[in-house]
């Protein structure tokens, strides 16, 4: 639920942004409020599809294969939530 | 005292008629006869445009990843957005987005137990079809209009 | 309030999803094209019914056969023209009925695409040629009659009775108007299944997901002020498979003959279950 408005925030911004330059762009994702939004948006949409997409395995996949994908699934979405994050922290503590 | 034809003392069944089961029964069809109504259309679409959405997170990650790794690279994927092949996908993600976005609350309302009879029902579907095309309309005319 | 019909609602101009027609079928389930029978001579008004057929001693697979019905020689309703098809045409058509008004569930079936009772839908209501399959995604003994075997064990498995632990009053358990009012629009169903036939989730999931009929069911006992056994079926519940299958699609608020909302009911479930973890 808390996706919503992390959500709408994100494209808002985004839409604020499609003409930024690189470092305007830079600039603002160094704010800290930039920061802990889009972590949690990376948390919480990573969650999201985690759940979503398993649903969405138990209801087609009935195969032994099942417990595979799902599996796999989790562990995708924990890499890609995790590698967004950390470039979010590189932006942010290096850049 | 038992012996081997009877149990119980009732003779064991002399000879059952082999039963053969000539094929296994059929499955009536299901999606390829089923009506389409707006009921199953908006719920598949809601999967779709979900699964769409998560491959936009995924676009989301690789635009951070670029934007950390320095400008060429994010140069780049700027590029290839800005591009009119990648103006289309990201229109379609923005739909697909706000599909799920509207559906995703038609859920949660549902999650109250309101709104199930028939007519609210329909009522909300289509609120929901015309609410997404208008919030990505809304969306890249203001987009459009900032690069203007 | 019983009959507030679904089918007041317009019905999509779309047939089918667009799927090859025996779009993932086993080999057994493939349909076939069957017989066409002439038209009856002499008639005036005539409409072609495609009906499905399946005869279990033929050992041959699923057919679609074209009859051609005299509609001033016949009922205004499905039943009479299947009933009339039966007098006048092929004998061996096969199909349930039994009340002929819509108070039995026997007849449930599928016709042009949505799943309803042959007994209450109008011939007029049905395009040309009007399509009659079995109920969706059962298993077919014969032509129109389908295998109900599990889904009345799903509905046993909800336990649908009165279950106490509180000693015998004297007198009956008695219910205020009001207590007696939750269980309206739940209690009247008449297991036709139509619901479960039309539940997506319950043809990708047929043995693990209870379905909306017999859900429905399981809340018309959890919200009976009498019924003392709430926490024993929702334990009964608490499973991914069973209840939480249900993604509120509503094929089955949209298809129930008798004006139910099985959709409804399992939210009430859902929500139960939420308020009860706290
Ligand atoms: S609301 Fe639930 S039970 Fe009803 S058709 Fe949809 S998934 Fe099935
Ligand atoms: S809820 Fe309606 S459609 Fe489902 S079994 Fe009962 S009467 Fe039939
Ligand atoms: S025959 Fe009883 S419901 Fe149709």
């Amino acid at each position: 639920m808390a996706l919503i408005p992390l959500s709408l925030w994100f494209v808002a911004s985004l839409i604020a942004h499609s003409r930024s330059s690189y470092g305007e762009l830079i600039a603002w994702l160094k704010t800290p409020a930039t920061v802990i939004l889009m972590v949690l948006l990376l948390i919480a949409s990573f969650h999201h599809t985690a759940t979503g997409v398993r649903v969405i395995i138990e209801d087609y996949v009935h195969s032994s294969w099942r417990f595979a994908f799902v599996v796999s699934l989790q562990l995708v979405s924990l890499a890609l939530a995790a590698a967004g994050i950390l470039s979010v922290l590189k932006i942010a503590f290096t850049g | 005292m038992a012996d081997e034809s009877t149990r119980n003392g009732q003779p064991a069944a002399v000879s059952i008629a082999p039963v053969t089961r000539i094929r296994p029964r059929p499955l009536s069809p299901n999606i390829q006869l089923y009506r389409p109504q707006l009921t199953s259309v908006l719920s598949i679409a809601n999967r779709i445009t979900g699964v769409i959405s998560s491959l936009g997170a995924v676009g989301l990650v690789a635009w951070l990843a670029a934007a950390a790794s320095g400008e060429p690279a994010w140069s780049g994927f700027r590029n290839a957005v800005v591009s009119l092949p990648g103006q289309l996908v990201l229109a379609g993600f923005t739909y697909a987005f706000f599909l799920h976005l509207c559906a995703g609350i038609r859920h949660l309302v549902w999650d109250t137990v309101h709104g199930f009879e028939l007519r609210m029902i329909y009522i909300s579907g289509w609120a929901v079809v015309f609410a997404s095309v208008l919030l990505t309309a809304l969306a890249w005319a203001i987009g459009l209009l900032a690069i203007a | 309030m019983i009959i507030r019909k679904s089918d007041e609602v317009s019905r999509s101009p779309v047939r089918r999803f667009p799927v090859p027609r025996n779009f993932g079928m086993d080999r057994q389930s493939r349909i076939g094209r069957g017989k066409t029978w002439p038209a009856p001579r002499g008639a005036k008004h005539v409409k072609a019914f495609d009906v499905y057929r399946y005869d279990p001693e033929s050992g041959e697979n699923p057919r679609i056969d074209r009859f051609r019905v005299d509609l001033d020689d016949c009922g205004s309703m499905v039943l009479d023209a299947l009933f009339w098809i039966k007098d006048r045409v092929d004998s061996t058509l096969a199909f349930r009925r039994s009340c002929r008004e819509g108070v039995c569930g026997s007849c449930a079936m599928n016709m042009d695409g949505t799943n309803w009772l042959a007994c209450t839908r109008f011939i007029s209501d049905l395009g040309d040629p009007a399509r009659i399959y079995p109920l969706t995604s059962r298993s077919i003994i014969k032509d129109l009659v389908p295998d109900l075997t599990d889904a009345f064990a799903q509905y046993e498995l909800i336990e649908p009775w009165l279950q106490t632990r509180s000693p015998e009053p004297e007198t009956e358990r008695l219910q205020s108007a009001d207590e007696r009012s939750r269980i309206d629009g739940y209690y009247e169903c008449i297991l036709c299944f139509c619901c479960t036939s039309a539940c997506p989730s319950h043809w990708w999931n047929p043995r693990r997901f209870l379905g909306p009929a017999a859900l429905l069911h399981a809340w018309r006992w959890l919200t009976d002020s009498r019924d003392e056994a709430t926490e024993e079926r929702l334990d009964a519940l608490e499973d991914p498979f069973r209840l939480y299958r249900c993604h509120t699609i509503l094929n089955c608020t949209r298809t129930c003959p008798k004006g139910l909302n099985p959709g409804k009911a399992i939210a009430e479930i859902k929500r139960k279950m939420l308020e009860r973890r706290g």
